[in-house]
């Protein structure tokens, strides 16, 4: 099944999918704080910079967080003198270039060197454990109490949304193996863990919803999944009820309070492609990975891939600022009963619901959803 | 202006020191940071973290106790670093140093100058918060010349 | 608990659509905000009627007599007698913008106006808000100490005379030749063979 690119064409993309994945973080980290600077009713970042302030501040701010990592790449880099050197140095970089591997692994409008490799889901996860884990060294190894207090609290919730995280991952990667045999008698893909053959799956197949015939989003195959892993992705991402481990008011800055300059920089890296990777893989597994094979009106398939994927971005995007905005800070002690009780309730429904959808199906029970 | 000199005045994040004022500078600093100034748009972010700023905006009159401690967060931050004093306190004494003859409060460590080298004075007591976003564009245009 | 996120959520997408940020950095004062503009989130202006900004000295109008001086709440405004001139020196590092300086200045010379960006680079910059200036005094007869500058002394021998009525105006113009660039302390032990006792002009 696995579809590999020609070598030369794997080294190319190899190097340049970091390049490209930290453009279009960047653009969405600045989007995401327009839109909540929109939400909170300011005017946030400015894009188009008025004439009179021209001369002085630039003519735009699309690429403010570019501007902030760049700045920090420029400042002195101060090193506790009662850090643990070692581990306070690598932990950023460990973090960073543990998200260019993964970002190998996701496709992005189905292109991906090492996605269809068999397992890539699972070494998705894997990578992307590897930066709440650098944060907790991180902040232990600064020798700084706020550091201290930044991973516990970072250990306390990554445990918090891990479990439903991975709980919903995996009910979405059985339902390639298990749906298929039952609706519709297509050809039977074992339920697999890569992401190439997920987002295929979802390109080469279409339901018929209550009679509409639209492509096969996970979304509406398994939606309590889906709500389960945005709810944990606002943890993973430390989107405002859950930026509790690096709360500005209540620890300076968390386990990033020694950080200066340089180091502070690769930790900022490491954020934006933690985003473009999360809402990456979010698309990849419940919104189609924005993958379209048809050339429709003449126009090339992969440039209406490129706006499909604009536009689902545009959306979780749109959803994440309105939570940040219209959210207060949870203490962490209701953080982690919070994702006790609401994300893994719906996750653990969704690691039953395909069963139940096969067992309606062997009863001849409609429930309005066929894979054609 | 080199991608240097540029990123420098894109991004400059504050940091508020509060050395014993009134609180009346305070308070129109915390204006200049809020919804109706918004500072974002040209790039500036408050941050209660000495070891992650560029600017400092000191007010008040830096009582005697006061001073071994604003000298250590200013050597907590790292280069290249600006500092505006804002408030009449900060920049002279004002009400509290009334006339050079008598001489200062018993409590006054000394205008910030006296201390911690200023790039930029912001006078009024307390200053407007358009005259604070002024002076922050001011030193931001100054650390972005620095080496 | 869903309830009042549903709240919450509304109201972030209420605010979205009446933007609070004001136009300053960039901003035009000549706007008229009265009329929405697309585009612009701004309603209001950055300067507003009765804004109390820097003061402005006109050197012209001013008559030296120090009046500003006294009235000064944060000793911005200081004056020092040297050599028969007054110097004026204005640090607005220390002025509060209290505005009495306009409300005391007979001439009219100080006005607040409605600049507020002041911040300066340095205490060598040219942007120092520092202001100098000087008035000539005119020195006593006698002792040769500073009695009033200049202009002060024309513009209130004038004054006085005007405004006294007919009966008196030629005594006090006599009085004013006779006594008025004397010094205060000459004026006094001088009062007797002068003939400068207590009238009753009124």
């Amino acid at each position: 099944m696995a579809v590999y690119l020609p070598i030369w064409q794997i080294i190319i993309i190899c190097f340049a999918l970091p390049a490209v994945g930290f453009f279009l973080g960047v653009l969405f980290q600045s989007l995401i704080r327009k839109l909540t600077a929109r939400f909170q009713g300011r005017r946030g970042p400015w894009y188009i910079v008025p004439k009179s302030l021209r001369p002085v501040v630039g003519s735009t701010r699309i690429l403010q967080p570019f501007w902030d990592i760049m700045k920090l790449m420029y400042k002195q880099t101060l090193i506790p003198s009662t850090a643990q050197r070692k581990i306070f140095i690598s932990a950023p970089f460990a973090a960073s270039t543990s998200l260019i591997i993964a970002i190998w692994f996701i496709p992005i409008i189905g292109i991906s060197p090492f996605g269809p490799f068999e397992f890539s889901l699972i070494i998705t996860l894997y990578l992307m454990l590897i930066v709440p884990l650098t944060i907790v060294a991180s902040g232990a190894a600064s020798s700084s109490p706020w550091g201290a207090i930044g991973s516990y609290r970072e250990v306390i919730l990554t445990l918090a949304y891990e479990i439903p995280f991975i709980l919903g991952i995996f009910s979405t990667a059985m339902l390639t193996g298990i749906l298929t045999p039952v609706y519709g008698g297509v050809p039977l893909i074992p339920g697999s863990l890569s992401l190439t053959d997920i987002v295929n799956f979802q390109a080469s197949h279409s339901i018929s919803f209550f009679g509409f015939k639209i492509p096969a989003f996970f979304i509406l195959l398994n939606p309590f999944a889906a709500a389960a892993i945005l709810m944990s992705l606002i943890g993973k991402l430390k989107i405002k009820p859950m930026d509790i481990p690096d709360a500005e008011v209540e620890v300076i800055a968390g386990a990033y309070t020694e950080y200066t300059g340089k180091l502070l920089g690769v930790y900022e890296i490491a954020k934006i492609l933690l985003l473009f990777i999360s809402l990456t893989l979010f698309i990849d597994m419940y919104l189609g990975g924005a993958l379209v094979t048809v050339n429709y009106l003449g126009v090339p398939s992969f440039i209406w891939s490129g706006i499909v994927f604009g536009v689902e971005i545009v959306i979780l995007i749109l959803i994440i600022s309105v939570v940040n905005a219209a959210n207060a800070r949870f203490r962490i002690d209701q953080a982690f009963t919070w994702y006790m009780k609401i994300p893994l309730i719906l996750s653990l429904i969704g690691l039953v619901w395909p069963y139940i959808m096969v067992s309606l199906a062997g009863a001849g029970v409609s429930i309005g959803i066929n894979i054609v | 202006m080199g991608l240097k000199q540029k990123a420098r005045l894109y991004s400059p994040w504050v940091f508020h020191a509060h050395c014993s004022g009134c609180n009346g500078c305070g308070i129109e600093i915390a204006a200049a940071l809020n919804p109706r100034y918004d500072p974002e748009r040209i790039g500036v972010t408050l941050h209660n973290n000495p070891r992650h700023a560029d600017i400092m905006l000191v007010e008040g009159i830096v009582a005697k106790q006061h001073v071994p401690f604003l000298k250590r967060t200013y050597d907590q931050m790292p280069t290249p670093k600006a500092v505006v004093a804002i408030g009449s306190c900060a920049i002279t004494g004002g009400v509290f140093k009334p006339d050079d003859d008598k001489g200062p409060s018993y409590t006054q460590g000394g205008p910030v100058d006296r201390i911690i080298p200023v790039d930029v004075y912001v006078p009024g007591c307390p200053p407007k918060p358009e005259a604070i976003i002024d002076g922050v564009i001011k030193a931001a245009i100054i650390l972005s010349k620095r080496e | 608990m869903v309830k009042g996120k549903i709240k919450l959520l509304k109201e972030a997408l209420e605010s979205s659509k009446s933007i609070q940020t004001l136009d300053y950095p960039g901003g035009d004062p000549q706007i008229d905000y009265s009329k929405p503009r697309f585009g612009s989130g701004a309603k209001y202006s950055h300067i507003c009627e009765g804004l109390r900004g820097v003061p402005q000295y006109s050197e012209e109008d001013c008559c030296g007599c120090a009046a500003c001086e006294s009235v000064c709440t944060a000793n911005t405004i200081k004056t020092e007698d040297v050599n028969g001139k007054r110097i004026f020196t204005i640090d607005l590092g220390r002025c509060v913008f209290c505005g009495r300086c306009e409300e005391e200045c007979p001439e009219d010379a100080i006005k607040l106006t409605s600049r507020f960006e002041l911040a300066y680079t340095g205490p060598d910059s040219q942007n120092l808000e520092k202001v100098k200036f000087e008035r000539d005094l005119i020195l006593c007869e006698r002792c040769g100490n500073p009695v009033a500058p200049v202009k002060q002394y024309e513009i209130y021998s004038e004054k006085v005379v005007k405004n006294l009525g007919e009966k008196w105006r030629e005594q006090s113009k006599e009085d004013i030749e006779k006594a008025g660039k004397l010094c205060r302390e000459c004026r006094r032990r001088n009062a007797y063979t002068l003939n400068l006792h207590t009238r009753k002009y009124y």
